[in-house]
C-alpha cells in the first residue's frame, strides 16, 4: 500500500509539475505585459498578444468587452436587428426568461482561496478559436487574474482542461445539425438569444473574446 | 386495442348517482375505458376509489393543463361548470380540443356516452399511429457515461425503426460523442458545476429549456438520470403538447430516491431498462414503479445497450482491428470514470498486479471525458473508441467497474469480466450487481477491500474464458426487438399522440 502511495503521491506530482512548467512558461514569455495586465482593463488585451496565445489563425484576437457598457440583452437587439423573425410562434425563445438570482460558476482549483462571493464574473468566449491552447489560457487567467470568477464559453468538444482545473463552461454550437455545418437563420437567432440568455444566468460583468468572432455565430 | 382515456370532474356538486356517471360506470367495469377523475372533495376520492381502471388527482396536485394530457375525451356529468375550478379545466379542455360529451346529451339518450367513447380517436398502443416528431433525449450528469449511452441507444433505434427525429441535451461532458455520431445536441450545466443549492439551479434549468422546447418544438421528453429535475418536471406539467417519459435503471441503494413515487406521477410513461441482477434488486424503483395512475404506465424492456451481440466484431476481427496476437491472451481494463483518486489508485493496483502475468497483453480504456492521462501506465497500451464494446470480444477478460451498460454489454459479448464494483454512485448499487452477475456465472467479483488479491482472479478468469453463459435475450433477438428499440417504439407511441395534437392546433 505504501509503495502505491508512493507511486499515486509522484503521479500527482507529476502533474502538478507539468502545470508548473506551463506557467513558467508563460512567465518568461509575459516580461513586462503581466505587470500592465495586474492593472486590469484593456491592458489584458495586450497580455494575451504578448502571450501568443493565439497562434496560427489568420482573422484570431482577443477582445475585452465591458459588459456593463454593452449589455446582453443589447447584444441581442443589435444582432436582431434588421432580422425578421419567421412568425410570431419564433419570435422570442430565451428573451421573456426572467432570472432572480444568477448562477454563479465554480471558483476553479488554481485559485479557489482567492476567489470570493464578490468576484468579478468575466465570461471567457472562445468563439472562432479553434487553435486556441486552452489550459494556457487558463493557466494565464489565473496568474494574471487570480480573483476573478470565470465562466468559460466554448463552440468545440474539447472540455476536459475546464473539468481539470475545476471550471464551468457553457457549450454553443455554431450549427444546429452536425450533418451540415450552415447554420440556418433560425438557428442563428435561437444561439444568439441563448448566448445572451446565458450571460444573464450566469451574472455576466465583463466579457473577454478570444477568437475569430465574438457572437457564437459566424459562417464557417 | 387501447383503451380510451376519459377525465372526469368531480367537484361539490357531483353525486354517484348522476346518470351520466353511472354511464361511465358501466363503461368502466366492462373494462371499455380508463378514467382520469379530478376531484375537489375528499369525500369524492374516497368514494370514486373503489373503481378499477381509475386515477384521482385533487385539484391542487395537478394543473389543468396537465390534467387534460393524456385524455381522448372529457365527460362533464353535472354541475361543474358552474365552479371556478372546472370552468379553467374546460376552457383549457376548449383550447386543446378535447371532445367534450355534456350532461344534457347523456340525459336525451342513454346510449349518447357509449357511441361518444367509440367516436374517440386514440394514440396508445398497437402500431405507432402517426409520425412522433422530434423527440427531446436528455441526460443527467451522472458518474459516467450510463445515462447518455443508453439514450444514444434509444434515439438511434427510434430514428431507425420507428421515425423519430432525435435531438439530444445533455449535462454530460461527453456531448461530442453525440454529435460525432451526426445528432444535434446541446449541453445543460449540471447542479454540481456551479455553486448554488439546487432550487436555484432547477430556476435557471426550468427558463432554460423552456427556450429549448421552443426551438426544438419536441412531442416529448425523453429523460434517462436518477432524479427528475423539478425543472424539468414542472416545466412539463403546464404543457399539454408535450409528453414526458423518464427512462430509469433499477438497483437503487436502500434510502435513495423516496420522493420517486412523487415525481413519477409527472410522467406519461416510466420505463426500466431491466437488469440481469433484477433479483438482487431491493431498492425503491422495484417498489414503486408499478404505482403509476391510469394511463399513466410502467413498463420494463429488455438490457439497453448501445451496441448488440450481432454488430460487435468477432474475436479476430477485432483482434485485427487492434493488432493483438491471433493466439495470444489479452485483457481490457476499463474502469470508467469517477473519482479520480480512487480510479487512479485502482488501475495502479490493477496495473500491477498485471506483472505477473507476463504473456498477457493488457489494454486500458480510456473514456472521452477521462482527466486523467494513460501515459502513466506505460505498460498498458491506450484504447480510446466509443462504444468501446465493439472490441469487447477481443479480449480474453474484461476488469471493469459494476455500472449498468459495461456489465450488459459484457454479458451479450459473452467475454468473462472481473467486476470491481464501486461506491461512488449514490444511486447505483454495483456492489449487489457484480455478486449477482458473478453469481450468474458472467465472472467474478473482486470487492475495493480485496484489490490486492486481483492476480488470483486475473488467473482464474483466463483460465476459465470459455465458460461465460448466454444472456437470456442472446442473440437470437433481432435488431428490431432489442431494449433500445422496444423503448424507442414505446416512446413513439407516446410521441405519436402528442405529435397528432401538436399539428391539430
Amino acid at each position: 500500500m505504501i509503495d502505491r502511495e508512493k507511486r499515486r503521491t509522484e503521479q500527482f506530482k507529476r502533474i502538478a509539475q507539468e502545470d508548473k512548467n506551463t506557467i513558467e512558461k508563460l512567465r518568461r514569455r509575459l516580461r513586462q505585459a503581466e505587470l500592465a495586465a495586474e492593472q486590469g482593463g484593456l491592458a489584458l488585451e495586450q497580455t494575451f498578444r504578448e502571450l501568443k496565445l493565439l497562434q496560427g489563425g489568420s482573422g484570431a484576437h482577443a477582445t475585452i468587452t465591458n459588459a456593463t457598457a454593452i449589455t446582453p440583452r443589447r447584444i441581442v437587439q443589435n444582432r436582431l436587428a434588421g432580422e425578421k423573425p419567421d412568425s410570431r410562434r419564433e419570435q422570442r425563445y430565451f428573451l421573456d426568461a426572467k432570472p432572480a438570482q444568477p448562477l454563479t460558476p465554480l471558483r476553479g482549483h488554481w485559485n479557489m482561496s482567492r476567489v470570493s462571493e464578490f468576484s468579478k464574473i468575466v465570461a471567457v468566449c472562445f468563439f472562432g478559436a479553434e487553435e486556441v491552447n486552452l489550459t494556457e489560457v487558463i493557466l494565464a487567467i489565473a496568474v494574471t487574474h487570480p480573483s476573478v470568477r470565470p465562466i468559460f464559453f466554448l463552440q468545440s468538444e474539447n472540455n476536459q482542461d475546464f473539468g481539470t482545473y475545476g471550471h464551468t463552461f457553457e457549450y454553443l454550437p455554431a450549427f444546429y445539425d452536425p450533418r451540415n455545418t450552415k447554420a440556418s437563420a433560425r438557428w442563428r437567432r435561437y444561439i444568439t438569444e441563448k448566448y445572451s440568455y446565458l450571460l444573464v444566468k450566469w451574472g455576466v460583468e465583463e466579457i473577454w473574446h478570444f477568437g475569430a468572432s465574438d457572437t457564437p455565430i459566424f459562417d464557417l | 386495442m387501447p383503451k380510451p382515456v376519459i377525465g372526469l370532474i368531480a367537484l361539490h356538486e357531483f353525486s354517484l348517482e348522476d346518470p351520466g356517471f353511472q354511464a361511465l360506470e358501466a363503461l368502466l367495469l366492462a373494462g371499455a375505458v380508463t378514467v382520469r377523475g379530478l376531484v375537489l372533495r375528499r369525500g369524492n376520492k374516497s368514494a370514486l376509489r373503489e373503481q378499477p381502471n381509475m386515477s384521482l388527482f385533487e385539484v391542487d396536485e395537478i394543473s389543468a393543463e396537465r390534467f387534460l394530457r393524456p385524455l381522448d375525451g372529457l365527460v362533464v356529468t353535472d354541475k361543474t361548470t358552474l365552479q371556478a375550478t372546472a370552468s379553467a379545466v374546460l376552457n383549457a379542455a376548449l383550447r386543446r380540443k378535447t371532445p367534450i360529451i355534456g350532461r344534457q346529451a347523456m340525459a336525451d339518450d342513454p346510449a349518447a356516452l357509449e357511441m361518444f367513447v367509440k367516436s374517440l380517436p386514440t394514440g396508445l398502443g398497437g402500431d405507432v399511429p402517426g409520425p412522433p416528431g422530434t423527440v427531446l433525449f436528455m441526460t443527467s450528469n451522472g458518474t459516467g457515461l450510463g445515462h447518455l449511452t443508453r439514450q444514444l441507444a434509444i434515439g438511434e433505434a427510434g430514428e431507425r425503426y420507428h421515425g423519430i427525429c432525435p435531438v439530444f441535451i445533455t449535462m454530460s461532458k461527453a456531448y461530442g460523442l453525440v454529435r460525432a455520431r451526426g445528432w444535434p445536441c446541446e449541453y445543460l450545466v449540471a447542479r454540481p458545476h456551479s455553486a448554488n443549492s439546487l432550487e436555484e439551479w432547477n430556476t435557471h434549468l426550468a427558463d432554460e429549456l423552456r427556450g429549448i422546447l421552443r426551438y426544438h418544438r419536441p412531442s416529448t421528453v425523453v429523460y434517462d438520470g436518477n432524479i427528475l429535475p423539478s425543472g424539468l418536471f414542472k416545466l412539463i406539467n403546464q404543457r399539454h403538447d408535450v409528453g414526458l417519459v423518464w427512462v430509469r435503471r433499477g438497483m437503487w441503494p436502500a434510502g435513495a430516491g423516496l420522493n420517486i413515487a412523487k415525481t413519477q406521477r409527472y410522467c406519461d410513461l416510466l420505463l426500466e431498462p431491466s437488469d440481469l441482477a433484477e433479483a438482487a434488486d431491493t431498492g425503491v424503483t422495484m417498489q414503486r414503479r408499478d404505482e403509476m395512475p391510469p394511463p399513466q404506465r410502467f413498463e420494463q424492456v429488455p438490457p439497453v445497450t448501445i451496441i448488440g451481440p450481432e454488430t460487435m466484431l468477432d474475436r479476430r476481427e477485432a483482434r485485427e482491428a487492434l493488432g493483438i496476437d491471433p493466439d495470444g491472451q489479452s485483457i481490457l481494463i476499463s474502469l470508467g470514470q469517477g473519482s479520480e483518486h480512487d480510479l487512479i489508485q485502482t488501475i495502479d493496483v490493477v496495473s500491477k498486479s498485471l506483472d505477473k502475468f507476463p504473456e498477457v497483453k493488457a489494454y486500458l480504456g480510456v473514456p472521452p471525458t477521462a482527466a486523467w492521462s494513460p501515459n502513466y501506465w506505460p505498460n498498458l497500451t491506450a484504447l480510446e473508441h466509443f462504444p468501446l464494446a465493439q472490441y469487447f470480444r477481443a479480449f480474453d477478460t474484461v476488469i471493469t467497474a459494476a455500472g449498468y451498460n459495461t456489465m450488459h454489454e459484457l454479458a451479450a459479448a459473452r467475454v468473462p469480466g472481473i467486476y470491481i464494483p464501486r461506491d461512488i454512485a449514490k444511486g447505483d448499487r454495483q456492489e449487489q450487481r457484480a455478486a449477482e452477475f458473478a453469481r450468474l456465472g458472467f465472472g467474478r467479483c473482486v470487492l475495493m477491500k480485496d484489490l490486492g488479491d486481483i492476480s488470483e482472479a486475473i488467473g482464474e478468469s483466463l483460465a476459465a474464458q470459455s465458460k461465460a453463459a448466454p444472456i437470456p435475450n442472446g442473440p437470437s433477438v433481432g435488431p428490431a426487438e432489442t431494449g433500445a428499440a422496444r423503448a424507442a417504439r414505446l416512446i413513439a407511441l407516446v410521441a405519436s399522440k402528442y405529435a397528432t395534437r401538436q399539428g391539430a392546433q
